[in-house]
């Protein structure tokens, strides 16, 4: 995690504009441009479309392609149990969806593996990869003669708010997947009063960026690259766009 | 290497290919399927192999003999035909002589197995007293059917156990069966083969056909 107020601090170093009129930016303009820098980090570690090539849909950098992306993403890997009935896996929304324990199951941000708990002779359990398809090769397979889903190897798909696992009779799956990462927030109280009024943190309604350390340069870049163009200050945006590139 | 499965074999194909990033669309039925009909394949060219050095054997690990879970595949009558056959459990090998079934016989006299015929014995024996088989029960293969000969409701077996070459398409893919380790590298790589895709003849656009 990386504490909001030292990143805060570091992004107003850099854009060096604190208090100088038409660039001043508001908490609430701070925390929205952290958010959304975080998103832009996040998927740049998952894999970003932008960067596909035509007819070979690998970007350059993509979750698992290195030690690297793993380590980057591992806060965000969450496993939930769940009791399915019909076949159909509930896709976390941070909200409604509860796993076995009747736990809330943090928000499905991306795949990373669904398994099916396959009870053995001697009744103990195995996990068996549930393989995703595409939609319209569910017929095909369901049908199938040679490859027909079973408890042993069964497929899915994966639908608006759940994913549908054929056979139906699948019971018992764990998902694994990357959660959506939690909203950043420099809480603050004011101080002073008229001319003199200034926010202070607040620590302990804060939320901290959920990203790893190492990567608190790359987001405040990424940070002062939108606050450059709410600014209209060339000089930063070519900057954070020069060291996004370069890597920092 | 140890005794196999259908689900062994199949994994390693499936872990070789994985390695050659070819293994995209290739799901274990595939691979089974294709087990199958290449193991039938190298068991057919070892014994022609070896028949002209005037051997021509099979090896007995290759036979396996399917019971009916203990209780016998059921015998029945033809309501149209009339004849007493039961359903095969698995696709035969082909082999000379038959011998894609090396043996049937009643469930309760394993040792006393029934006589093999060509299909026709009986629109060439009918009739002579050859037909009779002196009393025993011969049977014949057709369709997916073993058809007995000299069999009515009064001799005919409830349920009988038969022995096969290479029945792999019938045998549950975990079951531990005993191929021998140089027929499974060979029937191994001939998967292999097969599921490798042939590579691009030409990847650049030009009209200008590359070597």
């Amino acid at each position: 995690m990386i504490n909001v107020n030292d990143f805060r601090t570091w992004f107003f170093y850099l854009a060096n504009k604190a208090g100088k009129a038409g660039s001043w930016i508001t908490p609430v303009e701070f925390n929205r441009l952290t958010n959304q820098a975080l998103q832009e980090w996040t998927m740049s570690v998952y894999g970003n479309p932008a960067q596909y090539q035509p007819g070979r849909p690998v970007p350059l950098v993509a979750y698992e392609m290195t030690q690297k992306q793993i380590d980057d993403l591992r806060h965000l890997i969450t496993n939930r149990d769940f009791l399915i009935s019909n076949g159909q896996v509930p896709i976390p929304d941070g909200s409604t969806v509860t796993d076995n324990t009747n736990q809330i199951a943090p928000a499905y941000l991306h795949w990373t593996a669904l398994y099916n708990y396959y009870t053995l002779p001697d009744n103990t359990y195995t996990e068996r990869d549930i393989k995703v398809i595409r939609s319209n090769d569910i017929g095909r397979r369901v049908n199938s003669l040679i490859n027909t889903p079973t408890l042993k190897r069964p497929v899915a798909e994966i639908r608006d708010t759940y994913i549908q696992v054929y056979p139906k009779t699948v019971q018992f799956v764990r998902f694994e997947y990357l959660r959506y990462p939690a909203t950043a927030n420099w809480a603050y109280t004011i101080t002073g009063t008229g001319a003199q009024a200034r926010p202070v943190y607040d620590a302990a309604n804060s939320v901290d960026i959920d990203a790893p350390k190492e990567v608190m340069n790359m987001l405040t870049v990424m940070a002062l690259s939108f606050a450059g163009v709410n600014m209209r200050e060339d000089q930063l945006r070519s900057y954070a766009e020069q060291m996004k590139k370069e890597g920092v | 290497m140890a005794l196999t499965s259908k689900e062994r074999m199949a994994e390693q194909v499936l872990n070789e290919l994985n390695k050659r990033n070819l293994d995209s669309n290739i799901e274990y039925g595939d691979v089974f399927v294709r087990l199958s009909q290449e193991l039938g394949r190298v068991i057919f060219n070892r014994f022609v192999a070896t028949k002209a050095d005037e051997i021509g054997e099979v090896d007995g690990s290759l036979y396996y003999t399917f019971t009916g879970e203990g209780n016998g595949i059921t015998v029945q009558q033809d309501p149209v035909m009339g004849y007493w056959y039961f359903n095969l459990p698995a696709s035969t090998t082909a082999m000379f002589y038959g011998m894609g079934i090396k043996s049937v016989a009643a469930l309760k006299s394993p040792l006393k197995p029934y006589k093999p015929v060509v299909n026709g014995f009986n629109d060439l024996f009918n009739g002579l007293d050859a037909q009779g088989l002196e009393g025993t029960i011969g049977y014949y293969t057709e369709k997916d059917r073993v058809i007995f000969v000299n069999v009515t409701a009064i001799n005919s077996p409830v349920s009988v156990i038969v022995t096969m070459l290479a029945p792999l398409d019938g045998i549950a893919e975990d079951e531990i069966i005993n191929i021998p380790s140089d027929i499974q590298g060979e029937v191994v790589d001939r998967v292999i083969q097969y599921f490798a895709p042939m590579p691009p003849k030409d990847l650049v656009n030009d009209r200008v056909d590359q070597p």
